[in-house]
């Protein structure tokens, strides 16, 4: 060890102490839920027949991965989670530019987009279920009707799509109000020396409004996709996954298994996937963070 | 060739209870190097940006070659602009930032490289092409900056307090630089300072500003050497001049007797047919102008020493006299002088300067020699 790193280690020993409590807690806190998670995933267990018991090996995941519902469960969180997410960093992005030019009524205008924000999934949902998209009662069957077009059951008809619109309804405003501070953050006179340099619109955004939004757009797509992927509330009160498995994730799959058919042990076997999967989603985009902090 | 012309260009910010620019009319010849001087807020920066077409013009005319241009954007105006901030993009490479525009123009690879090439030749940043901004030192994404300009060859460059981030080493380093360049390029500039050294040594014309109205305009020469009125005087010109107040006394055909409040009275070769006797004035005196004198007497300035500078080639004497006023004198480096001696000053009334009562200069009847001059100001800055 050379004498300059010996501080620095010296250091970092004393601090174990203090840093002691908070390790312990997080320990606690992850690891005995992951640890009940994995064992409960090689169990026999199902709550409607307490005879059937004892260790399965992996049988649980077995079934599992031969059941053509988990598949169309990972194809609908996959289809979710990326089609919420070019939404709302697409449609984020450009509301961000936008609002950084000033206009008239611009900080109620950036109220309102906030505001969905504040709204409970739980609610958001039902709103959209019985306010805008119900065939009858809802906004959009009231203005298809007013133009002649039979309205459409979104539910029934589109269910992903429903899933989609209302859980981007809900994320947009966190995109906006991170990419915008973004936006804010670029010097003024970047934008002006490319005007200067012949820069458009256009160009401008490309080369120079972009480059400097990619940071924030990371962490967008970052934290976004680890709060997609638990998405629960809003297929719940909607479709309860359905019709059929049109709009099952992996989530509503795990507590379809663990509190519709009561099998404790497929529905670890699915939770331990589903943290699998975090973890790579995980992995990758904190990777690509780290690159983009370097650069 | 490159002319630019200004005719009582006005703007008015919205929202902004009186004019920014105040009506300012202005000549640029080809290949001239034109400095806008002046405190801060003065407007310089908002007449440089409606130059280059960042700010709307709200009266008066734009031309450029003498071709109106108040309606062009300002890629169509074929200027280019270094900013305060440098503003580099931050995420290209020197390379990338340099040939930024050559690329929106469409240039062919070859021709954008040669001409990236020979700006980084000209700025000694050739081996510096590959890396980013934030990997250069200050001094080196100044010159980043003014490559990105000289790779456009535009009409005229423009330049927005661009030593200002720099320390005081590296800024007479790069005002050097600037002359050089002005000079190797034979390009057409205008640049925008606060700093009167900075005026003094690139200008062949300055502009002197103050709340949107051109105070004087003319070479550094011009400006040091007839200072229009009490503003210019005080700011053209380090040392500062002395400007103290007085009467007149006498007027007569070979100049003007006056009374400092200070004391003494002196005889200032001015024309005094402006002036009446009793008339309350300003005197002026550059501190390179006073001398020292042994004895005191009717037309000498007492006053007690309160701060010695000594700079080595030249010393600088603050005084305060009884009145209360403090005056500033220029002495050699060998000068003895020390803090709580009282020296006594004379003046030589060909080469002061007294202002009337609007603080405007009443002119003077002595032309001095130019090339004595410019050796004054060589030892000025
Ligand atoms: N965008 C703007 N909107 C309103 N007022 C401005 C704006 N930019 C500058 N001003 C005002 O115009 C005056 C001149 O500013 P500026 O040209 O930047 O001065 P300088 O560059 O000489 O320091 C200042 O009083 C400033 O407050
Ligand atoms: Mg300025």
């Amino acid at each position: 060890m050379s004498a300059s790193t010996m501080p620095a280690s010296r250091s970092r020993g004393a601090g174990l102490p203090f840093l002691a409590p908070s390790v312990l807690v997080l320990l606690l806190w992850m690891i005995v839920p992951l640890a009940m998670t994995l064992w409960f995933s090689t169990q026999r267990y199902n709550l409607l027949d307490p005879t059937q018991t004892g260790f399965a090996g992996i049988d649980n995941y077995y079934y599992l991965v031969t059941d053509p519902d988990f598949w169309t469960s990972l194809v609908n969180t996959l289809v979710l989670v990326v089609s919420v997410l070019v939404i709302t960093v697409g449609l984020g992005t450009l509301l961000a530019v936008l609002y950084d030019t000033a206009f008239p009524g611009r900080n109620i205008a950036r109220l309102l987009v906030i505001a969905p924000f504040f709204v409970m999934p739980t609610v958001s949902a039902l709103m959209w279920k019985n306010l805008m998209m119900h065939p009858i009662y809802g906004l959009f069957g009231v203005v298809a009707h007013a133009f002649g077009f039979a309205p459409i059951d979104w539910f029934a008809q589109y269910p992903m799509a429903a899933i989609v619109i209302i859980v981007s309804w809900e994320w947009l405003p966190f995109a906006v109000l991170i990419l915008l501070t973004a936006v804010q953050s670029l010097d003024g006179e970047q934008k002006e020396a490319a005007r200067l340099d012949g820069a458009g619109p256009i160009a401008q955004f490309v080369y120079i409004i972009l480059p400097h939004m990619r940071r924030a757009i990371t962490v967008v797509i970052m934290i976004e996709t680890i709060f997609l992927l638990t998405i629960f509330a809003e297929i719940f009160v909607t479709t309860s996954g359905g019709p059929g498995t049109a709009t099952t994730t992996l989530a509503y799959l795990i507590y379809a298994r663990a509190l519709l058919q009561y099998d404790v042990g497929g529905a670890s076997a699915g939770g331990v996937v589903a943290i699998v999967l975090a973890n790579i989603v995980a992995i990758f985009l904190v990777r690509s963070i780290a690159r983009n902090l370097e650069a | 060739m490159a002319t630019l012309t200004l005719r009582d260009i006005r703007k008015s910010y919205p929202g902004a209870a009186a004019e920014t620019i105040k009506g300012v009319s202005l000549d640029v010849a080809d290949r001239e190097f034109v400095v806008f001087v002046g405190p801060s807020g003065c407007g310089k920066s908002t007449l440089l940006r409606m130059i280059a077409g960042l700010e709307d013009i709200s009266g008066g005319e734009l031309a450029i070659d003498g071709v109106r241009m108040n309606e062009t954007g300002p890629a169509g105006r074929g200027l280019a602009m270094v900013f305060q901030s440098y503003a580099l993009y931050p995420h290209m490479t020197v390379r990338q930032n340099m040939e930024f525009a050559l690329k929106l123009a469409k240039l062919p690879v070859v021709e954008r490289r040669a001409k990236v090439e020979e700006a980084a030749r000209i700025l000694q940043l050739t081996d510096y092409l590959d890396r980013t901004p934030r990997q250069l030192s200050g001094g080196q994404r100044q010159r980043v900056a003014i490559g990105r300009a000289i790779v456009r060859s535009p009409k005229v460059f423009l330049f927005d307090e661009p030593l200002s981030n720099l320390d005081a080493a590296l800024r007479g380093q790069m005002r050097l630089e600037l002359a050089r360049l002005h000079n190797e390029l034979a390009a057409t500039m205008i640049y925008v300072t606060h700093d009167q050294i900075e005026a003094m040594t690139l200008a062949d014309k300055i502009v002197v500003l103050r709340a949107g109205r051109v105070e004087q305009l003319g070479s550094p020469l011009e400006l040091y050497r007839d200072p229009a009125n009490i503003f210019v005087a005080g700011f053209i010109g380090a040392p500062k001049m002395n400007l103290h107040p007085g009467r007149v006394l006498d007027t007569r055909p070979d100049g003007v007797r006056i009374a400092l409040d200070s004391g003494p009275v002196l005889d200032v070769a001015v024309a005094g047919d402006r002036l009446a006797p009793g008339a309350a004035i300003t005197f002026g005196a550059r501190p390179e102008d006073i001398t020292v004198a042994g004895t005191a007497g009717p037309d000498r300035l007492s006053g007690r020493v309160v701060v010695v500078e000594h700079l080595g080639g030249q010393t600088l004497v603050h005084l305060e006299t009884d009145s209360g006023e403090s005056w500033l004198v220029q002495t050699d480096g060998s000068s003895t002088i020390a803090i709580g001696d009282t020296v006594h000053l004379g003046f030589d009334g060909t080469v002061s300067h007294v202002f009337d009562g609007q603080g405007q200069a009443v002119p003077r009847l002595h032309r001095h020699d130019p090339s004595a001059e410019a050796a004054r100001i060589r030892a000025v800055s």
